[in-house]
């Protein structure tokens, strides 16, 4: 029971972190451009455009500062899934691939 | 022909019914439908021709107008099922669906007492238990289940929503037949192959089962109510949760003028404008923020009530769409309300509906037509059904395969075109609808939430995928190295050669059974012991029936 909470908050903690960075790349190099589209601003009206942007930011600049703690977290399953843990574990998996015997005939399927 | 009656697994109790269907296309001049579709069909359709029952006067109908009578004539599934068709313009053509359209499936009441008797089995107590009173004329009568207005015993205004007796076992006979039908289309008449008659009975199938499982209907009508508790304009009827069944459904009776009786809403005094805004709002909300919306929204399931609010009513038929699909939808037609051509044709390429044998630039031409002809209309006059149906008819024209859950979307929407143009003609669809997507478009594309746990998604998968694939290769590997990797080529040649010979074996063994009986009858009959007469005619008989059987073969295969 324990375990399985943090595991659930580790995994909150990932998602966290990476909507903080998936946030903070949205409103510095998307949210501009989007907002100045010339599609948008002849589909909507100015003013509710003005009130749309100002909450899509908020929202943006809510989920970058919330999640700025859980960085690390995401960053070091990141790095113990592509730099350390996946690597080592396509590294294991590959040796026992080599080193397992075959396994008799009828057990594939 | 032996052979022909294990095949195509009929059920004995099957025939009569596959006798009026046969009986049914002769009337209508299907009479080579009728034969080429197997045995149980083809005798009727000899016996009325030599009968001279073969009317002629269908050929003054159009052929549309002869399938619509067709379905009407077999009943309430198959009535059903030509309303299902009838939301499919990107496989049949438009002509037809137009016509089936015209179907309506109001059947007569079935009787009050059945109704007494259903309510007690499923409630499990007398009715007097339960109910005040119930009007025993119901409020409508269809072809799935019949309403009755009542009274709890608490005081509430409720109605009854009772399924027709037996409905469950004609149903599930009518699909048999059904899903038989379509295969045996599929695999005699291949000009209507395309139409990909088996895989339509299916989804028919799929949605006949929510339809008529009212406790689906009862939580439908629950998530839709929490879904809209921020919508105060529109009313969704509360079920009585301990009262519904599969075949039994109790909610709320909402009283109000339907939304098509304009005097009835010029005497309400409501806003007009207001009751189409809401309707079209919710019905986008639906779609786009739920995934879940109602799918039959005809005009009678719409009623305003006296506060000006809407009330919805019938969520036996509802659909659904997944967040994949909503993206691709949503991107769509954001591109089509912004004219943006490319766009369109790389969401069908991404969402690959595209086949091999579309022309993507004659697509692109074909589309840009459209806008271009629509562009040219202000935007308040754009008729979004017409819209809609000239961009199917391009599908359909170029190959690109839609699925049934965006016609079902597109449906729903048109309807609620529709209804917004007739209480308020002013009404001006895509005015209404483009900024509500276009904003959507914006959030969803700017939305970190949604981002992030794609990625996570998309994370998880590939290193799944890591994990697995060295153990796959080692497979295909070994599999490889002991010749056991096959590959499945299908060879229409070799399948029509296959069946020739199945058909000349068939022959083969017809021909060795005839004179077997026939001579065998011959021995027995003129004996002394009646037993042995009887034995020799019932030989005879079937003797009979193998020469015929073999005639009936040798004539069908033109001797091959």
């Amino acid at each position: 029971m324990g375990e399985q909470g943090g595991k659930e908050m580790t995994s909150d903690s990932i998602l966290r972190g990476l909507e903080s960075f998936v946030a903070e790349f949205l409103l510095r190099h998307v949210a501009e451009g989007v907002f100045e589209a010339p599609q948008l601003k002849k589909a909507i009206p100015k003013e509710r455009l003005e009130v749309i942007r100002r909450e899509v930011e908020e929202g943006l600049r809510r989920a970058w500062k919330e999640g700025e703690a859980d960085r690390q977290v995401f960053l070091s399953t990141l790095g113990s899934k592509i730099g350390g843990g996946t690597f080592s574990s396509l590294l294991l998996l590959l040796g026992n691939l080599i080193k397992r015997p075959m396994p008799p005939e009828g057990e594939e399927g | 022909m032996i052979f022909g009656i294990l095949k195509t697994t009929w059920r004995l109790r099957d025939l009569k019914r596959l006798r009026y269907i046969a009986k049914v296309l002769i009337r209508h001049g299907f009479e080579d439908v009728a034969v080429r579709l197997g045995w149980p069909l083809r005798i009727r359709a000899w016996t009325l021709r030599l009968l001279g029952k073969v009317p002629k006067g269908y050929e003054r109908l159009p052929i549309e107008v002869r399938i619509r009578k067709v379905f009407e004539d077999l009943g309430p599934t198959f009535i059903k099922f030509g309303q299902v068709l009838a939301t499919r313009p990107d496989l049949i053509p438009m002509a037809l669906v137009l016509e089936l359209k015209r179907l309506h499936d109001q059947v007569p009441p079935f009787p009050f007492e059945d109704v007494k008797a259903l309510l007690e089995e499923d409630l499990r107590r007398p009715i007097s238990e339960v109910f005040e009173y119930i009007e025993e004329e119901p409020i409508a009568s269809a072809s799935i289940a019949q309403v009755h207005g009542a009274r709890l015993i608490t005081g509430e205004e409720v109605v009854i929503k009772v399924q027709r007796p037996r409905l469950n076992e004609v149903v599930r006979a009518d699909l048999r037949l059904l899903q038989g039908l379509a295969h045996l289309i599929e695999s005699r008449i291949p000009e209507l192959r395309p139409f990909r008659p088996r895989a339509l009975v299916e989804e028919f199938k799929r949605s006949l089962e929510r339809e008529t499982d009212f406790i689906a209907e009862m939580h439908a009508m629950l998530r839709y109510k929490q879904a809209f508790s921020d919508e105060p304009k529109l009313y969704v009827p509360r079920p009585y949760e301990n009262l519904c069944t599969k075949r039994v459904l109790v909610m709320e009776r909402v009283r109000g003028v339907k939304v098509t009786d304009l005097e009835g809403l010029r005497q309400l005094n409501v806003d007009l404008k207001g009751i189409v805004e809401v309707g079209m709002r919710v019905t986008l909300r639906s779609i786009f923020e739920f995934g879940f919306y109602h799918a039959d929204p005809h005009p009678g399931n719409f009623f305003i009530r006296e506060d000006g609010s809407i009330a919805l009513l019938d969520f036996g038929m509802m659909g659904f769409i997944d967040q994949k699909r909503l993206d691709e939808l949503l991107t769509y037609l954001v591109a089509m309300v912004t004219g943006d051509v490319d766009m369109m044709v790389s969401v069908l390429l991404d969402a690959d509906l595209i086949s091999d044998e579309t022309d993507l630039r004659a697509l692109r031409n074909d589309l840009r037509a459209i806008l271009d002809r629509y562009g040219g209309i202000s935007i308040g006059a754009i008729d979004l059904s017409s819209f809609l149906n000239d961009s199917i008819e391009v599908a359909r024209r170029h190959h690109v395969v839609l699925p049934a859950d965006l016609l079902l979307v597109g449906k729903a929407i048109a309807t609620m075109e529709g209804i917004g143009r007739e209480v308020y003609p002013e009404f001006e669809p895509i005015t209404a609808i483009r900024p509500y997507l276009v904003e959507l478009y914006v959030r969803r594309m700017l939305d970190s939430k949604r981002h992030s746990q794609a990625i996570l998604r998309a994370a998880t998968d590939a290193i799944a995928l890591l994990r697995e694939a060295p153990f796959d290769l080692r497979r295909i590997l070994r599999r490889l190295r002991r010749g056991e990797l096959s590959l499945q080529v299908r060879s229409p040649a070799e399948e029509a050669r296959l069946e020739g010979l199945n058909r000349r074996t068939n022959r083969l063994i017809l021909a060795f059974l005839f004179p077997t009986f026939f001579f065998g009858g011959s021995l027995l009959v003129g004996s002394n012991s009646a037993l042995q007469n009887i034995l020799g005619l019932v030989s005879f008989g079937l003797a009979g029936l193998f020469f015929l059987g073999l005639a009936f073969s040798m004539v069908r295969g033109n001797g091959r």
